[in-house]
């Protein structure tokens, strides 16, 4: 079958460049426009109109209130705090994972993640059950700052050692080794050429642990009680416990607006670390520890990493397998039964159906729109397509609390009332992870080299031919990531869903957190229990879908 | 001066370097010559402090190096790709070892000047690194290892990473700086004519052990052993078959008039490529399977009569001598005296 018959001039992809990539555009633009972009833009007009004109004396009255001075400056330091304290542990986590191969190594890379994808709920009910009032270490911690910046820190020290320790594998040993030989101390060494070089990531990192504590929601909620409020739960107390929708709508456009500014910060000091560098594989750089202050300084940011990352995922396994007969079972069998003292109107295990269903849903509805988004980014280039790929991105800058909330005061607005919808829940899930399937998905799509294309059109294969042999098994593995993603993130997602969720259909997370805002040893055992539950799925999905991600895909 | 001796340096299991005595004399030029993986990187490395000893001594000036750490030993170490640091321009990356050395600025300045003239490239401290060409970059590493004067230099195959021509040019060069440098210098590389060129004396390495140190002219004239001899491109390398007042080789017998001495019992037979001539009555007969013009010499190999997967006579003929034979033409060679060597 020759190229001429099917009247393809070029071995180009069918879709590059026709029309036909902007009608691809069309579904996921609808999506986003009705459950997006319509939500926010009603909390903003409710806020800076609450009478249908422009009228901003309430708002302004919000902001002039002294709590929400307080709001927005403990909002503001705890998140600083937060990610110096993180940059802390994950910087040398990072150097250790770059430079040095030692038994273990690789297990700890992949745990290193764990932390990072947990639920926050299941996050605060690890570190209740290690520093909370029926906590291993019999400390009382929860209610007090320590304990939501060292969540903070256990939640974030893996973005830290990835995005830094990623470079810094990569940086060539070389080039420090050059400096000694020309002089420089071991200290002088790091300071005049690593850091330098290895700065552009570190600032990269330390934005997004901010961004991340910044909109800090189930953390504050669970370990903060009622002395501590970021922004985010403050939106939700005024919204959901105090019913002042224009106080809550007044702070979530503050909030979008430290969102806003953070971004650009954070986009300007991505252009400008461009620096061209020499990078070599990650595995030539790494080498044994030698000699004893090498060994020493691994070792000891080892038990320093154990401790923070892994005393409380061993601590919530602990207190889910105690109960008053002592170890065993009893906490997650209870979970057939009816929960402690009716924190929920079903039993607990229904909420596990609950978020399975959910999840399922929710997958089928983000990872058809993330790949056909997908394909739009790949194949249209120019700035209509960065413009569509910005908006694609919005809802991961957004809190998911303004999503929950937008989802409250909007869609009543609708012909159809979707608030009642069994539906309402998956669709918010989909939107949470909507940016996360692209991103996953596009990487790969680009990985597909023209020349593959080419190859596969000289030999003799049709465009559609092409497009079934090389691009499909390609987009087949792009679509299991970024199902994996879309499945783990609606298996934890928690802060749209308070708001719109049923009494009588929680989702795990909300279940938990129901729990633990219980007194009595049965609920907080259910939730220890429903917690693990709930880290075990989610860790196993994570590391599947890393080594999904990092096994090599042919061409580059 | 450097002295090793019974260097050993250890990667796991496996010794990259073992047992390895050298001295580099004041102003010598060494050249470390050895295929890739034989160990001579390493051999920079333990010099400039990089590599931790398993066993052995390096010592300058009689003193022991062990506990002078990378920073405070005063080499210069050049990497076979620059590794020229990224965020610094053409004289952040030449003043470093100056501004590591405590220099005040301004005579940082005037260094950089004189070192980046020294390499031929004044006035190029304002670039940026990325807007260099490969040779030029060859020339600011070397320029940077220079310019805090060091009291040794040690180059990893500074040419490595360039094409041909611009090899033979800064080849040329390179042995012009050297000469005026007047500083002992470890010259690695796994080309046999950048060895010979540059160094006076040259240390051939295999398997992290020395096979031989010696005069460039006298390992080329003489080599040591056989492997020596291969590595030098030196091809026509048999075992050593002794018959009654000849030596058989498998292109036919060679009688003991050819050899300049008496064959030892066992060993390696060596015939140099440019002592072998046409000859009607020479002893060493076979046919033709190659003949490659290389300009003032032709190449012909020629196979032994009776074994087709023999191994090859490797000859050099003077073009002008004549036509050269065609392939698969019978010829008979006869071999210059000073070109039959035995090597163990």
């Amino acid at each position: 079958m020759g190229l001429g018959r099917d009247g393809f001039a070029h071995p180009m992809n069918p879709l590059r460049g026709s029309p036909l990539t902007l009608a691809l555009a069309v579904l996921p633009l609808a999506f986003l426009g009705l459950f997006f972009v319509f939500p926010v833009a009603t909390i903003l007009w409710r806020g800076l109109a609450p009478g249908g004109v422009l009228d901003l004396t309430a708002p302004l009255a919000v902001l002039a209130r002294p709590e929400t001075l307080a709001v927005a400056w403990f909002t503001l330091w705890q998140a600083v705090l937060s990610t110096l304290l993180t940059l802390c542990v994950g910087l040398p986590g990072a150097y250790i994972l770059a430079r040095f191969d030692f038994p273990g190594r690789r297990v700890l890379n992949a745990l290193v993640l764990v932390p990072f994808v947990l639920p926050t709920v299941v996050v605060g009910a690890a570190f209740l059950a290690l520093i909370g009032p029926r906590g291993l270490l019999g400390l009382r911690l929860d209610h007090t700052i320590w304990a939501i910046l060292l969540a903070h820190v256990f939640y974030n020290t893996a973005v830290v050692v990835r995005v830094v320790g990623g470079l810094w594998a990569q940086l060539d040993p070389r080039t420090e080794e050059t400096a000694r030989v020309l002089g420089a101390s071991r200290w002088n060494a790091f300071r005049q050429v690593t850091w330098p070089l290895l700065r552009p990531a570190v600032l990269s990192a330390a934005s997004i642990v901010f961004l991340f504590t910044f909109t800090s929601f189930g953390v504050i909620l669970i370990l903060g009680g009622l002395g501590y409020a970021t922004i985010e739960v403050a939106v939700y107390r005024a919204a959901a416990v105090l019913l002042d929708l224009p106080a809550a709508a007044t702070l979530a456009l503050l909030q979008l607006c430290f969102l806003a500014v953070s971004l650009v910060v954070y986009a300007r000091l991505q252009q400008r670390a461009a620096l061209s560098q020499r990078l070599v594989a990650a595995r030539v750089a790494a080498r044994s520890p030698r000699g004893r202050a090498e060994w020493a300084f691994v070792g000891i940011t080892l038990v320093l990493l154990a401790l923070v990352l892994g005393l409380p995922l061993a601590a919530l396994v602990e207190r889910a397998l105690a109960s008053p007969q002592g170890y065993g079972l009893d906490n997650f069998t209870s979970l057939f039964g009816q929960s402690a003292r009716g924190a929920l109107f079903v039993p607990p295990v229904e909420a596990i159906r609950n978020s399975l269903v959910f999840a399922a849903i929710a997958t089928a509805i983000s990872l058809p729109l993330g790949l056909l988004a997908g394909a739009v980014i790949t194949y249209r280039r120019g700035a209509l397509a960065s413009a569509f790929d910005a908006l694609l991105m919005l809802p991961l800058g957004t809190s998911a609390v303004i999503i929950g909330f937008g989802f409250l005061v909007s869609l009543g607005e609708l012909p159809i009332d979707l608030r009642t919808s069994p539906l309402l829940i998956p669709i918010a899930h989909a939107l949470v992870a909507l940016p996360f399937v692209v991103r996953a998905c596009v990487p790969l799509m680009r990985s597909i080299d023209r020349r593959l294309r080419e190859a596969a059109a000289v030999l003799g294969a049709s465009p559609g031919r092409t497009w079934r042999l090389v691009d499909l098994p390609i987009v087949g593995r792009a679509a299991l990531i970024g199902a994996s993603f879309a499945f783990a993130v609606s298996l934890g997602e928690f802060g749209a869903t308070l708001f719109i969720v049923r009494p009588e259909a929680p989702t795990m997370p909300i279940a938990i957190f129901r729990l633990l805002s219980q007194p009595g040893t049965l609920a907080f055992g259910q939730a220890m229990a429903m917690a693990t539950v709930l880290m075990l799925v989610t860790a196993i999905a994570a590391l599947a879908f890393d080594r999904l991600r990092t096994t090599s895909v042919g061409s580059a | 001066m450097l002295r090793l001796s019974g260097v050993r340096v250890t990667y796991g299991t496996t010794a990259a370097l073992d047992g390895v005595d050298l001295e580099v004399r004041p102003s010598e030029r060494l050249a470390v010559l050895g295929p890739s993986g034989s160990g001579k990187s390493t051999l920079l490395r333990a010099i400039a402090g990089l590599e931790p000893l398993a066993g052995g001594v390096i010592s300058w000036d009689g003193q022991d190096l062990a506990d002078v750490p990378v920073h405070r030993r005063g080499f210069g170490l050049m990497f076979q790709d620059y590794v020229l640091f990224p965020h610094r321009d053409v004289a952040g990356n030449v003043t470093f070892g100056l501004e590591m050395h405590g220099v005040t600025p301004a005579r940082q300045l005037a260094r950089v000047e004189e070192v980046l003239a020294l390499v031929g490239l004044p006035g190029y401290g304002g670039r940026r690194i990325d807007q260099l060409s490969g040779g030029e970059q060859q020339r600011v590493a070397l320029a940077r290892a220079l310019a805090p004067t060091p009291r040794l230099l040690m180059l990893d195959e500074p040419l490595g990473a360039l094409d041909r021509g611009l090899r033979t040019r800064l080849l040329e060069e390179l042995h012009g700086l050297f000469t005026r440098l007047e500083l002992p210098i470890i010259y690695v590389t796994h080309d046999q004519e950048e060895a010979l060129a540059v160094g006076d004396r040259v240390a051939v390495i295999n398997c992290g052990r020395l096979e031989a140190v010696m005069p460039a002219r006298d390992l080329w004239r003489s080599p040591p052993n056989q492997f020596v001899a291969r590595f030098l491109g030196l091809n026509n390398v048999v075992p050593l078959v002794p018959a009654r007042d000849a030596v058989a080789t498998p292109w036919g017998e060679l009688p003991l008039t050819a050899a300049p001495a008496a064959p030892p019992d066992a060993g390696w037979l060596l015939l140099r490529p440019e002592a072998l001539a046409l000859d009607p009555d020479g002893p060493l007969r076979g046919i033709v399977a190659a003949v490659t013009f290389r300009g003032e010499t032709t190449t012909i190999h020629v196979r032994p009569t009776q074994a087709a997967d023999g191994p090859l006579l490797e000859a050099h003929l003077q073009s002008d001598a004549g036509d050269p034979p065609v392939v698969g033409q019978s010829v008979r060679l006869s071999v210059d005296r000073a070109g039959v060597l035995f090597l163990p």
